[in-house]
């Protein structure tokens, strides 16, 4: 084969892809090279030199980091030159760092430390000088992260972050040789939107933790494996627990099982936006509303009181009056009894999860064909659609950035406002907001002959739009227009990222992007990647596929006919396009349920509310924009009731037997509703 | 031969005017190249030259142009080091201030050569009154129709454009230099890729010192084989020397390559006050020390580089029977410390430990063990580094305890009688 590389390291052969660094290759044998400013994500740079190896021919030692393998390579990683000079260089590492590990937060999960121990010298000559290591001034960085120079070992990793993903580019060296320091330009601040990154980027304890500070020592806390909520990407996150508290949230990138899932980097609303589960404004007891507001009751007699509503709703207005509405922050397992609830036992119809209409069916449909995350790397080029992604889904547009800006792939950025995607894009054009459609029906006209136009044209709709209509109401001419169709007809396939969440500009990416794999036959599909701001929209979308019913729900509380409304992590008031509409939707219905964290505006309209738990309190699986399952486990433990098992125990309070002891048993269940799963 | 090739017109004040200098010659060699040679065949012949670069590592000149990619849709640069930060070396400044349009011809021969239709002086900042005079030579050279759109009616098109330096003795590294011209902070890149294949703004660049490119038209007015009969064979024409130091007249001195110290020093009136050579540095501090011992070597590439030590940038430090070697090399490690760009960790961190050691030493608190951790901190910066700059400052430390060990024993016993030198 022409792309790999097969080279010997320490005696044992290897082959690897071509462009692999040694480093890489000796990791894939289990060979341990003690590095520091060397990290998979980043470009090499070869500056901490703790690397060396020797090669056979080459008269110099060199830094395995920045050395590309070669065929017939004999590579010596620990000989006796080898090991000198990485004592050297960890000697000289050491030489001005202050050795403050029993106070620094680091300690535990120190490269420094870990390195030193395994391929230091036990001897320091050092000694003498521990009075003249160089001190920095403190410095403010930003609010998350707290900055001792004095630990820098000067690998640049922050640095490099910033210049290949984040690309705030405030952070940087000042002075030099020895007294350089890493900080940002005066007085400023950096980019509060990923800084978290450089923490656990970090080799040592110069960038720490300003939540976690001096919070818990790695050894003292436990940790698993779980789903960021705060998004539709998905992220992987390691919760870190002490005395069942969350301590900190850190990116889980070293778990190999999560192939296909951008388990890099977090933003920083996912590394620090926890701390909203520690609020004394949590919602701890099941509330009921009585002359005086809202009281504590038990949580056996809240049950019964809901149960008891239920059967008096169904018995004397049918089981029309009663339904409910889930969020798309909820597990698929509890969204899945949600619906079987309503839909399976009680027989009603109305149960939805989102504020739209939708046409699910079809939205499915193309939600199937959507690209995965691991399909990124293979398209040729992004087209990014309204959907101000760096806000929207922030990880997802830090890959990108690093994709377009780094790895050299084409960027289209077409954005009512600036959303800090611009330096990435080969070409960025603003359009009047909410024109989407439109603006990819210009795309449409240009793309195709006036004969194709006729056989489109005849749709509902579009009748009458010429490009000049286009250009009229996006604002975008029609040169422009022009200049992006041809791109995307380029030799090349797309990945259009859009907001999964309007459905017109689904419907109308999705006519676009049949266009384009039509004419363009021989190249890899173009796809649709949807952008979602709940983590668990498209799981949403699967199982609640054949009843969207919110319509249906608002017009029977306004015409009086909806009695019992079952509200699940939702807050219709804040959330739903008319205000006005669903405050006296709400106003209308006799009896509410409101389960949450905290209380909302909805809350007060409820007349039970019951206490919801945060996702990391949870055990389920979402389904993230990438399209595939993620599982949740409990990072912690809370006292209160699950809302799965809060369901069950209402259906069991009308005499169905819910047979589930364990969210596995709902899982099974529901999986095959989700169809299409991820790949691995 | 004592005929002068580069500095023959530099005393004349008004060499610096293109009128003189087109009456002394000048020009005439770029009108030869383009119109008489083919860009290749000027590659061959400073390639027969044998013209080695004067920077300091003693490249072929020929050899590096020929690296060039010919073949690919990018801009080629050329890009004249002026940078001249080597401690002691004062030889380019002498060369563009004297006779700033001989290095304008050199380059724009040079940039013919390699296809290159835009050439950067990157001159240190300090030298203030070199860019100015550079950049007024550049102008009237342009007025002349050297510079600029279809050059001398013969279809080559080039620019020069003197980029100012902020004054780091990094720049120097040509790699750290091209950073330094694209507004980056200066730090050494990685090579692979070299600048040749991926320089200046990614594009194929060469980079030249001033006395190198100086050369270029000499060669082309005479020929490759006159150039190559001055000097040894493998180091051929004349090398500037800077002797600074303690000498009755320090200056720049040029020479054909080989010549020995001793007939060097002699040129520079002798040691000053009749003292006795001590020791002195043949290419500036970067190149490691020699002694009385070694006054008649010759001064080139191989001569030099046969008794353990280098011809640098031809700076040649004399120091007298009375002088510290140990304070001499540690003003010099301070210089290394503090111009160690930062960037990795041996050389940063090493040249600060050494720099710890000495000053111990220097305030009579040394420990015999001292001479001992100079040299193991030496060992580990040497070839662990991510550039020269690293092993440049082990050099002085590891060649003053080979000859001077003894000083070094008595300096820390507090036994040494020239400890105020």
């Amino acid at each position: 084969m022409e792309n790999v590389v097969t080279l010997t390291i320490d005696g044992r052969e290897i082959t690897v892809p071509n462009e692999t660094m040694v480093i890489e290759a000796a990791k894939k044998l289990g060979i341990e090279i003690p590095y520091f400013c060397y990290h998979p994500l980043l470009k090499s740079v070869g500056c901490c030199r703790a690397c060396l190896v020797e090669v056979e021919g080459m008269p110099k030692l060199q830094t395995s980091c920045t050395l590309p393998v070669r065929n017939g390579m004999v590579v010596k990683t620990n000989t006796p030159l080898v090991q000198k000079r990485r004592k050297g260089v960890i000697a000289f590492l050491l030489a001005n760092h202050p050795l403050d590990c029993p106070v620094c937060d680091q300690g535990g999960e120190c490269d420094l430390q870990n390195f030193s121990h395994r391929y230091g010298s036990a001897v320091s000559g050092l000694k003498e000088f521990k009075d003249q290591k160089r001190t920095f001034q403190k410095y403010y960085i930003g609010p998350f992260v707290e900055r001792e120079m004095n630990r820098c070992i000067l690998c640049k990793r922050c640095i490099r972050f910033y210049d290949e993903y984040a690309g705030e580019t405030t952070l940087g060296e000042f002075e030099r040789a020895a007294d350089t320091e890493i900080r940002t330009f005066y007085q400023t601040e950096f980019n509060p939107g990923f800084s978290g990154n450089t923490i656990f980027l970090c080799p040592v304890g110069a960038l720490t933790d300003k939540v976690y500070r001096f919070k818990a020592r790695v050894w003292d806390m436990e940790s698993v494996t779980s789903v960021c909520p705060l998004c539709g990407t998905g992220c992987s996150i390691r919760i870190w627990t002490r005395n069942n508290r969350i301590m900190r949230i850190t990116p889980d990138m070293n778990n190999n099982s999560n192939k296909g899932v951008l388990n890099n980097f977090l933003c920083d609303r996912g590394q620090f936006g926890f701390q909203y589960i520690f609020s004394n404004e949590r919602i701890r007891t099941p509330l009921i509303k009585d002359k005086n507001g809202f009281v504590p009751i038990s949580y056996e007699k809240a049950i019964d009181i809901i149960v008891s509503r239920l059967k008096k709703s169904i018995a004397e207005s049918g089981v029309d009056s009663v339904g409910g509405i889930v969020s798309a922050s909820c597990t698929c397992e509890e969204i899945y009894l949600f619906q079987k609830l309503f839909k399976e036992y009680i027989g009603s119809a109305n149960v939805d999860f989102q504020s739209r209409i939708s046409d699910s069916k079809q939205v499915n449909a193309i939600l199937d064909e959507s690209a995965e995350y691991s399909d990124l790397p293979g398209s040729g080029g992004f087209f990014v659609l309204g959907t101000n992604i760096l806000h929207r889904q922030p990880v997802l547009g830090l890959y990108l950035r690093n994709l377009t800006k780094i790895k050299g792939y084409t960027l289209l950025l077409a954005e009512p406002y600036k959303t800090g995607m611009e330096d990435c894009a080969t070409l960025s054009i603003s359009y009047t907001p909410g024109t989407e459609a439109y603006l990819i029906y210009g795309l449409i006209l240009c793309m195709l002959n006036p004969e194709n136009i006729e056989e489109i044209s005849h749709r509902e709709g579009f009748e009458k739009i010429t490009i000049e209509t286009v250009e009229q109401a996006t604002g975008v001419s029609k040169e422009i227009l022009q200049k992006i169709s041809s791109a995307l007809l380029d030799k090349k396939s797309w990945t259009i990222i859009i907001d999964g969440e309007k459905e017109s500009v689904l419907f109308s990416v999705h006519n676009l992007i049949m266009i384009l794999n039509n004419m363009k036959k021989d190249i890899t599909k173009s796809k649709i990647l949807p952008v979602f701001s709940r983590p668990n929209h498209r799981g949403a979308m699967k199982i609640i596929q054949k009843s969207f019913n919110v319509r249906k729900i608002i017009d029977a509380s306004l015409s009086g006919k909806l009695k019992f409304l079952y509200l699940l992590e939702v807050d219709p008031v804040s959330e739903f396009l008319d205000r006005k509409e669903i405050e006296s939707v709400l106003k209308n219905v006799e009896f509410i349920v409101a389960q949450d964290v905290f209380l909302t505006e909805t809350s007060q309209y409820a007349s039970i509310i019951l206490p919801g738990k945060p996702s990391y309190a949870k055990q389920g699986s979402f389904v993230c924009s990438g399209g595939i399952v993620r599982d949740l486990q409990e990072g912690i433990k809370e006292n209160m009731e699950s809302e799965w098992k809060t369901i069950i125990r209402i259906a069991e309070g009308l005499g169905y037997q819910m047979k589930y002891d364990t969210i596995d048993e709902i899982k099974n269940e529901m999986l095959p509703l989700l169809q299409k799963k991820g790949k691995e | 031969m004592d005929e002068k090739i580069i500095l023959k017109y530099t005393d004349i004040p008004e060499q610096k005017n293109i009128d003189t200098y087109i009456k002394n010659g000048g020009y005439k060699a770029l009108q030869r190249a383009l119109s008489e040679y083919k860009p290749d065949e000027i590659i061959h012949l400073v390639d027969k030259s044998g013209l080695r670069g004067r920077g300091g590592a003693g490249f072929p000149t020929g050899k590096k142009w020929s690296f060039i990619p010919q073949n690919i849709p990018l801009p080629k640069y050329l890009v004249c080091n002026t940078d001249e930060g080597e401690p002691g070396t004062f030889k380019d400044r002498e060369i563009i201030e004297g006779d700033p349009h001989l290095v304008i011809e050199g380059i724009a021969i040079s940039s013919y050569a390699i296809g290159a239709h835009k050439a950067y002086i990157y001159i240190r900042g300090e030298f203030a009154k070199g860019a100015e005079i550079l950049t007024r030579a550049i102008n009237q050279a342009k007025e002349k129709g050297f510079i600029g759109e279809n050059i001398l009616g013969l279809g080559f098109d080039f620019d020069i454009d003197v980029y100012r330096g902020a004054g780091a003795y990094i720049c120097g590294e040509e790699t750290a230099l091209l950073d330094s011209i694209e507004g980056k902070r200066a730090m050494p890149r990685l090579k692979p890729p070299h600048p040749v294949a991926k320089g200046l703004y990614s594009s194929p660049t060469v980079i030249n010192n001033v006395e190198t490119l100086a050369n270029v038209p000499r060669i082309i007015e005479n020929s490759a084989e006159w150039f190559a009969g001055i000097g040894t064979p493998h180091s051929t024409g004349t090398k500037i020397f800077c002797i600074s130091g303690d000498v009755n007249n320090p200056g720049v001195y040029e020479v054909p390559m080989g010549t020995p110290l001793k007939e060097l020093l002699e040129m520079a009136g002798g040691i000053k006050d009749g003292k006795k050579l001590k020791a002195f540095f043949p290419g500036g501090p970067s190149t490691p020390i020699l002694t009385s011992a070694h006054l008649n070597v010759g001064m080139d590439f191989e001569s030099l580089k046969k008794i353990g030590s280098m011809l640098g940038s031809g700076a040649i430090i004399v120091l007298d029977e009375d002088r510290s070697i140990i304070k001499t090399v540690a003003r010099l490690t301070e210089f290394y410390r503090n111009e160690s760009c930062g960037k990795c960790s041996p050389c940063r961190e090493g040249t600060d430990w050494l720099l710890k050691v000495y000053q111990r030493i220097i305030d009579n608190k040394g420990k015999k063990e001292d001479i001992d951790l100079l040299l193991n901190i030496c060992e580990d910066i040497y070839g662990t580094t991510f550039c020269p700059l690293g092993d440049a400052a082990t050099m002085p430390v590891i060649s003053s305890i080979k000859y001077f060990r003894k000083e070094y024993e008595e300096y820390i016993n507090g036994k040494c009688s020239n400890i105020n030198n």
